[in-house]
């Protein structure tokens, strides 16, 4: 039992992550970042670059995958947000778009780097491992931890007490009133998707301790932020860090019991039997404001 | 009279330009056709938009000058394999006729009643499984394959059958999964319903991938009825034989589809989209019309999927797949979702694109390019390439400046003011 | 001496619907200027017009003697027009604190961010018991306090109000328009669209009538056809 508590905070910690960023990035700007797979494959890719070309270190990694992330959130908000912003048909044309994005950069990612499996050198072995009853708490998990507390920490901060993270905030709630307080939405956007892509960058190097990184490894984070954050209800970062844990949870169960080919099928029926009973999520209540 | 005479020029011109992507095959071979016919079209698409100006919108009724497209279209599905029938193009045709199958249910899915819904692969691969399943009998042939683990009994004991039953049963299986995934689009709103589809097809390449004994695990079905009648298999006779059946079915679906987006259910569902509670005022049962159209179109996504099943005589987990979901979804989005001259020409854009770089080193390059072409195309055009005229007279015509704030709804007193206004003439057109 | 504000045929509306007729109107410094007018008549349309956001306008509007028909909403308020909507247009989810405090987001104003919370405060007595809650629970009358509050919280040059009465009860839109008028303006203008003529009668340097999207000079009648 103590195994399951073990894998499931560990992969809340990761699933909250990247689901904070989709949710983040649709409360404030409004359109669900469908690339937000290739963001995570291309960090991890950077992050891997750092490690084999730079150091090992283990703030010089998570640093590289944060900020190749942050690079690929800038980028997406020139591709994307920057153009449309405005314009007709946004809905469809935001997740075309970052489809668009998702489907070049995979195979630029194929084209580049090969379909091998790149592993990453285990960052935090200098970590202890211990025992938390019957379970064996590995120092990836710990590290995992950690490192998600440390930097959403900082982020929180910087959101709750800076004049950006003010206008974050206000966008998140307020497009028109934002507007006539002077926040400036396309600088505001290019804040929100750093922050979105810090996040998955990190999710990243974290994932990558345990699974390889190959051109497609996005695919399923990018899945499972999803969920994770319509779970929670599009916009709500408590909801997301509430619905990564019962995503977690439920996976953690699925394979201490079942086996790893039911974790997609529990999942879904999971998402099905929330979803039906609060079509907006666990705490999705912004949606009514931004629809 | 000048008017006449512009006229005259103007078809002209448009004569010229079939006539030059008739001979282009001649000169760049065969697959060229599909390519050069792509570019006629769409250029025969802009000049009826342009000329038609604001009289009817391109979402609305048929338009009037549109019976020129569809009999050009008509054309040349009778020309190619005149011209240019190579088993090669023949083939590549009839997988364009499904894809465009597909995609018309899907654009009347996602364009007319506006429902974001990603499960078209899911629908169309559950009924090809169905209709394989139907004519293969993997319990015997894998159960010694498998050795113990599999039964050697077929579910429920069906018994194996011909295509053209198959088919059939395809669609029956198309409608019941179409009613089901119209069950939580009930509750559920725009990206929500996206994801519990992209779901639904994820969970259908997991499944499909896992069940040895039934589907065939990761190999899939192979070896199911096909409707060429064995002695013309392979042979010149044969595909043209099932590029006819291919033409059979894409009218169909477009007669369907001409059926629902401009009948009363098309009006109901363009209303609902909208706007839900004006319609719900208005006295739309909203639930119903989206029931009606899921029923509709997952049963043609059934036909096409038995149809692929009895042509390809196999399917895999690989159907399934995601860059699948996003082909399909690149063809219906890029030449315009909400009118069916943008999915012929989406589609026939993108199966060109996608067969004549087939063979370009290094392999990602051209899925890159459709990944590129796609982005400029959302980027630039607000509805698609087919939108490009409305979008260029609009802004033409716009004579003040557009807000760029962030228009969050209209102050309350818009609604009493339109109620009294004299529309004036020569104002700005509509943005909706 | 150049008018803080000066519109030169202002037309504006929303899709294919023309909302203003060509609006002139010049608002000079230190000046308070109101809009009479009944409901669905454009009053709200011309403030929103000023700082775009309507689908669409033309003519010209001069802010301190410069065009501002290009600059986008967020630019203007960084310039010191100021709106307070109809509807507040607060961010619901945040606390009062951070509403005020977002009024201080252009440039300057943020670091004399606690000194402006305080004065709005001293105006509004009833926001400082209440800045750590979320404005989402405030009562009607709070949240409005709190609108204006935020719009007082930068240096504004030209404030734009926008029915500060509506759909509150009558002793408290009194206060609220009473505290609007006796504001000290330091140099800026006030223009206020208003539809209850006594909340702002004689506290008012100049009055206009907007009618079917024209405005013109009040003649001191009551509204109506």
């Amino acid at each position: 039992m103590t195994g399951v508590i073990v894998t499931t905070i560990n992969l809340t910690a990761i699933y909250a992550l990247v689901a904070l960023g989709i949710s983040l990035t649709w409360a404030g700007l409004g359109f669900l970042n469908m690339s937000a797979g290739v963001m995570y494959a291309g960090a991890a890719y950077g992050a891997w670059l750092v490690s084999t070309e730079i150091s090992t270190n283990v703030v010089v990694v998570l640093l590289g995958g944060i900020l190749t992330g942050i690079v690929f959130g800038a980028l997406v908000c020139l591709t994307v947000f920057l153009p449309l912003d405005g314009k007709p048909n946004w809905e469809i044309r935001t997740i075309t778009a970052t489809l668009a994005l998702s489907f070049v950069g995979v195979n630029i990612y194929q084209w580049k780097f090969g379909p091998q499996f790149k592993q990453f050198e285990p960052l935090f072995s200098w970590l202890p491992q211990f025992r938390l009853g019957d379970a064996l708490v590995k120092s990836t998990v710990t590290g995992t931890v950690i490192a998600t507390a440390v930097v959403v920490t900082i982020v929180l901060i910087y959101i709750g007490s800076s004049r950006i993270g003010l206008g974050v905030r206000a966008l998140t709630q307020s497009a028109e009133g934002a507007a006539l307080v002077g926040i400036n939405r396309r600088t505001a956007a290019f804040a929100i998707l750093g922050v979105s892509g810090a996040f998955v960058g990190l999710a990243a190097v974290l994932l990558g301790q345990t699974f390889f990184v190959e051109p497609n490894s996005g695919y399923v984070p990018l899945i499972k932020g999803l969920i994770v954050a319509l779970l929670g209800g599009l916009g709500s970062l408590r909801g997301a860090v509430i619905a990564a844990f019962m995503v977690a949870l439920c996976e953690a169960l699925t394979l201490q019991y079942f086996g790893g080919a039911w974790v997609l099928i529990t999942l879904f029926l999971l998402i099905s039997i929330v979803l039906i009973i609060r079509p907006r999520g666990v705490a999705g209540v912004l949606e009514t404001t931004r629809a | 009279m000048p008017k006449r005479s512009a006229d005259l020029v103007h078809y002209a011109v448009l004569a010229v330009v079939f006539l030059i992507a008739l001979a282009v095959p001649f000169v760049f071979g065969t697959l060229s056709i599909l390519g050069s016919m792509t570019v006629f079209l769409l250029l025969l698409s802009w000049s009826i938009s342009w000329r038609q100006g604001d009289k009817v919108s391109s979402d609305g009724k048929p338009d009037r000058s549109s019976w020129l497209f569809w009999a050009m279209a008509g054309v040349i599905a009778i020309v190619i394999p005149i011209i240019a029938g190579t088993p090669f193009l023949l083939a590549t045709m009839v997988a364009f006729f499904i894809y465009l199958t597909w995609n018309t249910m899907w654009g009347l899915v996602l364009g007319t009643a506006g429902l974001q819904s990603f499960a078209t692969v899911a629908v169309a691969g559950i009924a090809g499984y169905a209709a394989a399943y139907m004519t293969i009998d993997i319990a015997n042939s894998n159960a010694a394959a498998a050795g113990a683990e599999c039964s050697g009994n077929r579910l429920l004991g069906l018994p194996v059958v011909d295509w053209w039953l198959a088919i059939p049963i395809a669609a029956v299986v198309g409608l019941v999964v179409g009613f089901l995934i119209s069950l939580p689009a009930i509750r559920l709103r725009g990206i929500y319903f996206a994801l519990l589809t992209i779901g639904l097809v994820e969970l259908c390449r997991a499944y499909t991938g896992q069940d040895k004994c039934n589907l065939g695990g990761a190999q899939g079905l192979f070896g199911a009825s096909s409707f060429i009648p064995s002695e013309m298999m392979g042979s010149a006779t044969g595909y043209r034989y099932a590029y006819a059946a291919a033409v059979l079915l894409a009218i169909v679906t477009l007669l369907i589809y001409w059926k629902v987006n401009y009948g009363r259910l098309g009006l109901l569902l363009r209303t609902a989209r909208e706007s839900e509670p004006v319609a719900e005022v208005l006295g739309v049962d909203v639930v119903r019309a989206r029931m009606w159209v899921f029923l509709i179109s997952s049963s043609m996504l059934g036909v096409a999927g038995g149809f692929y099943v009895s042509y390809y005589k196999s399917i895999s987990p690989n159907f399934f797949n995601f860059s699948t979901v996003l082909l399909l979804f690149a063809m219906v989005v890029i030449g315009g979702l909400n009118s069916p001259r943008g999915i012929l020409i989406g589609t026939m854009l993108l199966m060109f694109v996608d067969r004549r770089f087939v063979d370009v080193s290094p392999p990602e390059a051209r899925f890159i390019f459709i990944g590129l072409l796609l982005l400029v195309v959302t980027l630039l055009a607000s509805g698609g390439l087919v939108s490009v005229p409305d979008q260029l007279r609009h802004r033409l015509m716009s004579k003040g400046k557009r807000g760029s704030g962030p228009s969050a709804g209209l102050p309350e007193e818009v609604g009493a003011i339109a109620q009294e206004a004299n529309m004036p003439p020569g104002s700005r057109p509509g943005t909706g | 001496m150049t008018p803080v504000l000066e519109i030169k045929g202002l037309e504006a509306g929303y899709g294919p619907l023309r909302v203003l007729h060509g609006i002139d109107l010049t608002v000079a410094e230190g000046e308070r200027v109101g809009i009479l007018g009944l409901n669905g008549h454009g009053k709200t349309t011309m403030l929103r017009a000023i700082v775009d956001l309507v689908d669409w306008r033309q003519g010209e509007i001069l802010y301190d003697g410069e065009s501002i028909m290009k600059a986008p909403t967020f630019a203007l308020a960084r310039r010191g027009v100021v709106l307070m909507p109809q509807g507040d247009a607060l961010f619901p989810g945040l606390s009062v604190k951070d509403n005020l405090d977002s009024g201080a987001y252009p440039g300057g104003s943020w670091r004399k961010r606690k000194e402006r919370r305080d004065y709005v405060c001293e105006i509004f007595p009833r926001l400082s018991e209440r800045l750590n809650q979320v404005v989402g629970t405030l009562s009607g009358g709070e949240r409005r306090m709190c609108s204006i509050g935020r719009g007082l919280m930068s240096e504004a040059r030209l404030y734009l109000v926008d029915e500060p009465s509506l759909g509150l009860g009558p002793g408290i839109a009194k206060g609220i328009c009473d505290t609007l008028m006796t504001l000290d303006l330091q140099g800026g203008a006030l223009l206020i669209a208003e539809q209850n003529r006594p909340l702002i009668d004689g506290k008012i340097d100049r009055a206009f009538r907007m009618h079917g999207g024209e405005l013109t000079p009040d003649t001191g009648e009551d509204g109506g056809h």
